[in-house]
Formats: structure tokens, C-alpha cells, sequence
């Protein structure tokens, strides 16, 4: 059984032109240990993803369909006092904005410890152990845990909410961009210190996330999202032999400093209104292969290779597509 | 010195400058104000020497500076000489004045602060419920309605129709005398219900749309969805985004306390409670002019300490202001 099994999952903000489908048939499994990457553009629905798993979608935004499973065990629907006790000590946070994530008037330690108070029966001594030893685990100087998050710099308010979710071990990590905002020699050591505590407890990991590097240094399984629905989910692979055109054209428009001369390619256009999405491809309108087809039916996840899925009717023209992608017209014929 | 004894003395010495600047333009307009105040004290049947007399020996014929600095010391020592009409110095009149509205005001302060913070919580916290559009609807209702007309409309009901409450008064005639005995009469209490009431209805606006608004905004914070990833009980969820969203409240508290003291003129001659606002509208009207003004003068010392107060409180409260 997989640790986190999301299975068609569909999630609906209401907005003033009707609901808008952040989250629109979803399906993907967590192993134990597993790391999977999430990434796509703003916007297309990682985000809500974490969110509904743990339980804090924003009050107009409700799962319309499809199932959570942890464990086997359904948490879409469950009722509030169940799932409060899988919150944190199985299923913890790190979010997007570490910056907000504390509540300013409280110390750093008072708030990791409401946390192991409210879920694990030990005694004050061993609580203030614990979060010290988290603390120094993250870098961070146990002497600073009376302070207040505002005394923290950016960076260590990150570690600070690193060493808060890792405070009860839990098993699945839902990490939405825990690095967004920090340079890169801080993103680093937290990467780092994250690798260790993956380590020592075998945690398994969703990493959400804009930033390709991130994940293809760290991740198992990467799975690529556009405009509510996965595009093409599988092993390293993804990346380095992608079969959707849209898997490409993020490649080709990610820097990489070690080619140096090649061109940057943006992917033209914007991403497809959520409320009145288009018929079949969502990525057809800035897809510079797509046909009638492509309007007509939507693409399923078909298995280009083992454990490698995409959702594109032409894999098997994914050789020629990798070639001309590289080829900044052959974007600029899309639109 | 640390950064908080210095900010002290910093914003100590900043209120000496505006104690002062609020006497100059006291001193200004009672010079500007017509009428002489030696005829309206003065018989007219004083000959010219008496009066000249008279004018000699309270400084009136000096020149204005020294008239200026005389005003200002004894402002500052709070020797506010004897009233023209009522045979008593200035302070004790005021003294007793203040305290009548302190009587009034302070029960009043309490109730509005304790309820309306809870009320306008709870109707921040469950946005969207029937309990919040009532509250909302009813605040504003009560805010825009004018005290004297609630004040009207209260005592018609209560006193003139019904004839549950006095209709006036701090006490009934020939009633409990001195503080202790009158806060410790029921007789105070039966009388203080009426104006209390009508002052809360309107004071307890504030409290309450103010907590729902940060209330609003604490409760969009990142922070408050982490606390409930991480699983905590309700309860906690909203002590923290209380703890949070009260912070605005100190500052509201010492400007409301403030106006309070001075703002209370329709509802003290409304319910003919003798109070200080009551004293300086009558002092106005008299030209009794050291009431007027050690009236005036005190009134802007209670706001001034007030905010003081405010400011020193932020520093406690909220761990991120500090005084460097």
C-alpha cells in the first residue's frame, strides 16, 4: 500500500464566473521514503493540492470530488477531531511563505511546542529537549528559541518551520516551496539539512515547487502540472527524456549556468481560465504541434515508458517534438 | 540609559512641549474672548477705584507677558485660583467634577471594552454568520445614532412612561454624599443605569467593529492555517488570533478613554449629571474664566496621558515594537 494515494481529485474554488477547477482529475501515489517533485507554472493548482491534503483549503474552495488516502485510510470528508490527530504527527507542512507561518506575537519554541503538546503526551523537559535537538539539526543556535519569529532572518525562519514540521517525525513532508525567496547558498544547506533528516527518518516527501533544479537534485518521481490536470508524471526521466511538449518547453525555458551560451525559450502565451477551460489538451493553445485532435479529445496518461506516464497524443513523435523544441521558432509558431 | 528609558524621556519631553503648547493657545483664546471679566464679576455698583483696585490685585493691569508666565506657572503647580461665581477654588470644584464623570464614564469604558472586544471577536472569527451581519447591522445603527437623541428617546421610555428610573441626576435630593457612600448606594446605581446604558450603546460600536476587522485579517494570516495543520484544538486557533488581533485595541482604548472625559457634555446635561463637561459648558456660558480654562487644561492632560500610556503599553504587548 502507498503511503498517500490521491485518486481523481477534483477541487473547486468558487469565484464570481462560477467555479474555477484548480485541481481537476488528479491521480498520484506517495511510496514511504518516496520523494516526488511537483512542479508547474503559478497558478496551475500545486498549491491546493497540499492544502486539501492536510486539510486548509481556503473557505471557498471544497474537494468535489475523487479521494486522499493515507495509509489507505480516506481523509477527504473526515471529520475534523479525526483528522487533527493525523495533522503534524503524520502529515506536516513546511509552507510557501515561512515569512507569515509564525504567529508573530509567540516565541519560535512555544510555538513547536504547542505543537508536540497537542499531539504527543511528554513531559515539558522532554519537549524543550527535543525541539532544541530539531533546532540544532536545521543549524539553527538552540539559544535563540525564546525569540520572536521577526527576530529571525528569512533563512532561519525557513529552518525554524523545517525543524517545526520534522518536531513529531512525521511520515509524509508536504513541502510548497520551502526554498522560494531564499538565495541559493542558504537554499542549499536547508536542502541539505532536509536530506538528513530524510536520512534519519525515511520520511517521504512532496516537494512543490517552480524551481526544476530543486527538484531533479532531489526528487525520485517528478510529476508536471499544467492548469489543473498532471501533464506527464514518472522517474527522472521526465526531465531528461520528457515526452509532452509542455515537459520541453519548461526544460528549455529553466537557466542552466553550465551552458552558458544556449538561448533561454519562454513558452508563449498564458496558462488556460480554470473557470471555462478549454476542451481537450489544456495546453493545445500554446502548443505548437497541436492538431484538431488535440481540441476534440483529451489526451489520457498513457505509459511512454515503464512508470513513465504522459498525457500527450503524439509520444510517439516525442524524439522529433525534443528536437524542434530546442528551436526558439518553432515556439513562436504556437501562438 | 537603555532604549526604553531613553524613548521615555524622549516622549516625556515631547509632551512637556505640547502640555505647553495646548496652555499658549488656551491663554490666546480666553485673551480673545469678549467680554471683560471684571463686569460680569464686579457690582456695578463698584466705584472706578474699587474696580481699578480689583483689576491691581489679580494682574490684570500687568503687562501680558508677565500675565503669560504667571498663567503658566500656576498652570503648571495646578493652582487654578477660585471660580468667579461658585465660592470654592477652581480645583475643588474640578476635582469633584471629574470624579462625577469617572462615575459615569468609567463603568461605562469597562462594559463597552469587555463586551464589545468579545462580541466583535467571535463576529470577526465566524465571518458570514447570522451572528456577524446582526452585530455588524446593529453597530452601525447604534454609531450613527446621536447620544443625545438615544439619550431622549431612553429617558421618555424608562423614566416618563414607565417610570422605572430616574429621570436625572447623579443621586436622588438629600442622597448618599461623599464617594464612598455614593458608589456603595444603590440609589447611584439606579441612576447611573439610564446614561450608562445610552453611552455603552454607542462606545461599544467601537470595540466591536474594530476586533471584527482585525479579527478579518488576523484570520487570513499564513499563520493561523499552519496552527491548524498542525492540529491544534480550536480553542487555542483562537486564542492565538485573538492574542494577535488585539494588539489595534490598546491604542483605540486610550483615545476612546480620552474623549470620554471630555466628550460627555449632551449626555451630562441630558441626564443633569453634574460631570466636568456639564461644569465647562456652564463656566462658557458664565465667562467664569479659571473654570473654563483648568477645565479645558484638564481635559487635554487626560488624553495626552492616555496616549502616553498607549505608547508605553505597545512595547509590552507586542514583542516586535521596540525602542531603539
Amino acid at each position: 500500500m502507498a503511503l498517500l494515494e490521491i485518486e481523481d481529485l477534483r477541487i473547486a474554488y468558487s469565484t464570481k464566473g462560477g467555479d474555477a477547477f484548480a485541481v481537476d482529475g488528479i491521480s498520484f501515489a506517495i511510496q514511504e521514503g518516496e520523494y516526488l517533485g511537483l512542479v508547474g507554472e503559478s497558478g496551475c493548482g500545486k498549491s491546493t493540492i497540499a492544502k486539501a491534503i492536510i486539510g486548509i483549503l481556503p473557505p471557498q474552495g471544497r474537494i468535489v470530488s475523487g479521494s486522499i488516502r493515507y495509509r489507505g485510510r480516506e481523509l477527504a470528508g473526515l471529520p475534523i477531531s479525526e483528522l487533527r490527530r493525523i495533522r503534524w504527527r503524520d502529515i506536516a507542512l513546511i509552507p510557501q511563505s515561512a515569512m507569515n507561518g509564525l504567529d508573530p506575537v509567540y516565541t519560535i519554541e512555544k510555538q513547536m511546542d504547542e505543537a508536540i503538546a497537542a499531539h504527543a503526551d511528554m513531559k515539558a523537559q522532554a519537549r524543550h529537549a527535543r525541539i532544541a535537538e530539531l533546532f540544532e539539526m536545521v543549524g539553527l543556535n538552540p539559544a535563540r528559541l525564546n525569540d520572536y519569529p521577526h527576530q529571525f532572518s528569512g533563512g532561519m525562519r525557513q529552518r525554524a518551520m523545517i525543524a517545526m514540521a520534522m518536531v513529531l517525525s512525521p511520515q509524509l513532508v508536504l513541502a510548497d516551496e520551502p526554498t522560494t525567496g531564499l538565495d541559493v547558498i542558504v537554499q542549499d544547506q536547508i536542502l541539505e539539512r532536509l536530506a538528513v533528516i530524510h536520512e534519519q527518518t525515511r520520511n517521504a516527501m512532496l516537494l512543490i515547487t517552480h524551481d526544476m533544479a530543486l527538484v531533479s537534485e532531489n526528487c525520485g518521481r517528478i510529476a508536471v502540472m499544467y492548469a489543473g490536470r498532471i501533464m506527464e508524471i514518472g522517474g527522472p526521466d521526465v526531465f531528461a527524456a520528457p515526452f509532452h511538449p509542455y515537459t520541453m518547453g519548461l526544460v528549455n525555458a529553466f537557466p542552466d549556468i553550465a551552458s552558458r551560451g544556449s538561448e533561454l525559450i519562454a513558452i508563449p502565451g498564458t496558462p488556460p481560465s480554470l473557470v471555462d477551460p478549454p476542451s481537450g489538451c489544456r495546453f493545445r493553445a500554446r502548443c505548437p504541434f497541436a492538431t484538431t485532435r488535440c481540441a476534440e479529445e483529451t489526451p489520457p496518461l498513457l505509459e511512454v515508458a515503464p512508470s513513465h506516464f504522459a498525457a500527450c497524443h503524439y509520444v510517439d513523435k516525442a524524439q522529433a517534438f525534443r528536437q524542434e523544441t530546442r528551436a526558439p521558432a518553432t515556439w513562436r509558431s504556437a501562438l | 540609559m537603555t532604549g526604553f528609558a531613553r524613548y521615555f524621556v524622549r516622549r516625556l519631553a515631547l509632551m512637556v512641549f505640547v502640555v505647553w503648547a495646548i496652555l499658549t493657545i488656551i491663554f490666546v483664546l480666553f485673551q480673545l474672548l469678549p467680554g471683560d471679566p471684571t463686569a460680569i464679576f464686579i457690582d456695578a455698583n463698584f466705584s472706578v477705584e474699587m474696580i481699578e483696585r480689583q483689576r491691581e490685585l489679580w494682574g490684570l493691569n500687568d503687562p501680558i507677558g508677565v500675565q503669560y508666565l504667571r498663567y503658566l506657572k500656576n498652570m503648571a503647580l495646578f493652582d487654578f485660583g477660585d471660580s468667579f461665581f461658585q465660592n470654592e477654588p477652581v480645583a475643588a470644584i474640578l476635582f469633584e467634577r471629574t470624579i462625577n464623570t469617572a462615575l459615569m464614564v468609567v463603568p461605562a469604558l469597562i462594559i463597552s471594552v469587555v463586551l464589545g472586544t468579545i462580541i466583535g471577536a467571535v463576529a470577526g472569527w465566524r465571518r458570514g454568520s447570522r451572528f456577524e451581519k446582526v452585530t455588524v447591522t446593529t453597530a452601525l445603527l447604534l454609531h450613527s445614532a446621536p447620544s443625545f437623541f438615544v439619550g431622549i428617546i431612553a429617558l421618555m421610555v424608562f423614566s416618563y412612561e414607565l417610570g422605572w428610573l430616574p429621570a436625572g441626576g447623579m443621586v436622588s435630593l438629600g442622597g448618599p454624599e461623599g464617594f464612598w457612600e455614593t458608589i456603595s448606594s444603590a440609589d447611584y446605581w439606579q441612576h447611573l443605569l439610564l446614561p450608562c446604558l445610552v453611552l455603552v450603546s454607542r462606545e461599544i460600536t467601537g470595540p466591536i467593529l474594530l476586533l471584527r476587522g482585525s479579527m478579518l485579517d488576523v484570520k487570513g494570516s499564513d499563520f493561523i492555517d499552519i496552527l491548524r495543520a498542525k492540529g491544534l484544538p480550536e480553542r487555542s486557533i483562537v486564542a492565538h488570533a485573538a492574542r494577535n488581533a488585539l494588539l489595534p485595541l490598546v491604542t483605540y482604548i486610550a483615545v476612546m478613554t480620552g474623549l470620554l472625559f471630555q466628550g460627555q457634555v449632551l449626555l451630562e446635561i441630558i441626564f443633569a449629571w453634574p460631570g466636568l463637561g456639564r461644569e465647562m459648558v456652564t463656566a462658557l456660558g458664565d465667562l467664569d474664566y479659571p473654570v473654563a480654562q483648568a477645565a479645558l487644561y484638564l481635559m487635554a492632560l487626560v488624553i495626552l496621558a492616555m496616549n502616553f500610556i498607549a505608547d508605553l503599553t505597545y512595547g509590552v504587548i507586542d514583542p516586535r515594537v521596540t525602542y531603539d
